[in-house]
């Protein structure tokens, strides 16, 4: 059997690239997970299902690379650009089989490469033994070939050792609201300090992409009509991905809360999440940041000859940047702190894309994985903020399988 | 021929506005074999090793000032270039300057220990030399 996938590309200029649709209803159909996918001329496309959390197949997701650029559409995503046909049966090939190692022991980090970009995550809230337990969920080294973006100025000078400190895209606490009638507005809880647990890594030719999941905490709130304290079993769920050749991470945030006595079913919560970064990007960074459009922002070091950059985009708003986080202990070295917010939502769909630009010497410039960017940082952010998150490619499967 | 002036001013201006000689006296050998890996790399390119030469080094010098220099004593030096020079960038000044700083200190050291490494500091000061505005030479002390 043959399944069509419409894509959409919903820009007015021509664009390629990946597309991610819903795993589990094409699956229904087919009967299974042996397939090929195939463009209009009978040629292999790319392709992988990721087993986003093994405990929850609705979240699977088929991705797959379009072979070549997609024509301009309407932005509604009303009319196909093109499509690709999954041959059921076809397969199995291994690429396309869903691989989730699910380990009986979680490791302390996780890596994940786009060939270009490569992300050391930290699981365990101390890596070295100096009981120094604050990195959880944070990447503890962001390389772009061989220069670490983290800390640019010392990766240009090998004999220097690297700061320990370093870090980013690190969740350090996330906030629940409470009802209005409870004596406190809203909890938090911190993670920097709680051990993540690996719950899915998927490596395929599209994408690498991990699920984390933090360790179970409490959420307390007042039940107006008994008076009694209620509780809900909560966890944090974080999915990061790369896509081959991309400088930039993209991640999926939610929760998921469960009365505490263990009966019912999981819901949705919402959640306000909190991203610290201690990033070297130069002495006196400049962040581009427009008030008015809150859904993305970058941080970049225009001046002299090497430009280390960070930006930052999400499709629910953030709050305006900390710079430095207020009350960072180690004052001198306080300027290299950034945190923000993410207005509260339910789920959050974010990219971090990390930026070198600038006269790069010759030995470091082959070193970087790919081309020196031209744009420069702000620009570029704003682009994949619209591209990746506002208006993405999109797939819609004909048998009635839906996915942006 | 002495150094000019204002090169010489400016560079030592900068040297204690950006209070990072314990950093590159501590890290002096190391930052004399990048300097030179990229020296040997200019030696087989003729006249245009110059411009190689200056262009792949002032990242690397840029790395040094921003490592080795606290913020606030990069933001006083970075003030004081913007001053001096408006119409420069303040940062690619500093690098320069603090460039001009690595090689003389070079060759005055490697003079004084009557080092073999002295005629590879003194390949760089002319690499230097040529790319200043006229009369830039960059001090004959050595």
């Amino acid at each position: 059997m043959s399944l069509e996938i419409d894509v959409f590309n919903p820009s007015s200029y021509p664009r390629g690239g990946a597309v991610a649709v819903p795993w589990q209803p094409i699956e229904k159909e087919i009967g299974g997970n042996a397939f090929q996918l195939l463009d209009g001329n009978r040629y292999s496309v790319p392709a992988q299902v990721d087993r986003i959390d093994p405990a929850d197949p609705s979240l699977d997701t088929l991705a797959f690379s379009l072979p070549s650029e997609l024509a301009p559409g309407p932005d509604d995503y009303s009319r196909a650009s093109a499509a690709v046909f999954l041959d059921a049966g076809a397969g199995p090939r291994s690429e396309v089989e869903p691989r989730a190692p699910a380990p009986a022991v979680s490791p302390n980090r996780v890596e994940l490469s786009s060939g270009v970009l490569t992300v050391s995550l930290s699981l365990a809230p101390c890596q070295d033994g100096t009981n120094h337990n604050w990195f959880a969920g944070s990447a503890q080294s962001v390389r772009l070939g061989a220069i670490e973006t983290l800390d640019v100025w010392r990766s240009l000078l090998p004999f220097i050792e690297h700061d320990p400190e370093k870090r980013c895209m690190q969740i350090d606490q996330v906030r629940l609201s409470r009802p209005a009638w409870d004596e406190l507005p809203e909890q938090e809880v911190d993670l920097h300090d709680q051990p993540y647990r690996l719950l899915s890594f998927c490596s395929g030719p599209v994408r690498e992409s991990c699920t984390i999941m933090s360790p179970p905490f409490e959420y307390v709130y007042g039940d107006p009509f008994g008076r009694s304290r209620e509780t809900l079993v909560c966890n944090f769920f974080r999915t990061l991905i790369l896509y081959r050749g991309a400088d930039f991470v993209l991640e999926n945030l939610w929760m998921k809360g469960r009365p505490g006595d263990g009966q019912g079913e999981p819901a949705d919560l919402t959640f306000s999440a909190r991203y610290f970064t201690n990033m070297h990007l130069g002495n006196d960074p400049v962040v581009y940041r427009l008030e008015n459009v809150p859904d993305w922002f970058a941080i970049g070091y225009p001046e002299g000859r090497v430009h280390p950059g960070y930006g930052f985009a999400t499709d629910v708003h953030a709050r305006h940047l900390r710079h430095p986080h207020p009350g960072y202990p180690d004052a001198e070295n306080a300027y290299r702190t950034f945190s923000f917010e993410l207005h509260p939502a339910k789920k959050a769909r974010c990219l971090h894309l990390f930026h070198v630009s600038g006269a790069v010497p010759a030995e470091h410039r082959e070193r970087l994985g790919g081309p020196v960017p031209v744009d420069p940082v702000e620009h570029r952010a704003g682009h994949l903020w619209y591209e990746q998150i506002y208006k993405p490619l999109g797939g819609r499967a004909h048998a009635g399988a839906t996915g942006l | 021929m002495p150094e000019q002036p204002v090169f010489e001013n400016a560079r030592l201006e900068v040297e204690k506005r950006l209070n990072a000689h314990d950093f590159m006296e501590k890290h002096a050998p190391e930052i004399f074999n990048r300097l030179k890996d990229v020296e040997v790399r200019a030696e087989s390119m003729g006249p245009e090793g110059n411009l190689f030469f200056v262009a792949e080094c002032l990242p690397l010098v840029a790395a040094i000032v921003h490592v080795g220099s606290k913020p606030e004593d990069f933001g006083k030096a970075r003030a004081w270039a913007q001053e001096k020079l408006p119409k420069a960038d303040a940062v690619s000044a500093l690098s320069a300057l603090t460039f001009l700083n690595i090689v003389e200190n070079g060759i005055r050291s490697a003079t004084k220990a009557n080092s073999n490494d002295l005629p590879v500091w003194q390949s760089m000061r002319k690499r230097l030399d040529s790319l200043l505005p006229a009369s830039g030479s960059l001090g004959r002390s050595a």
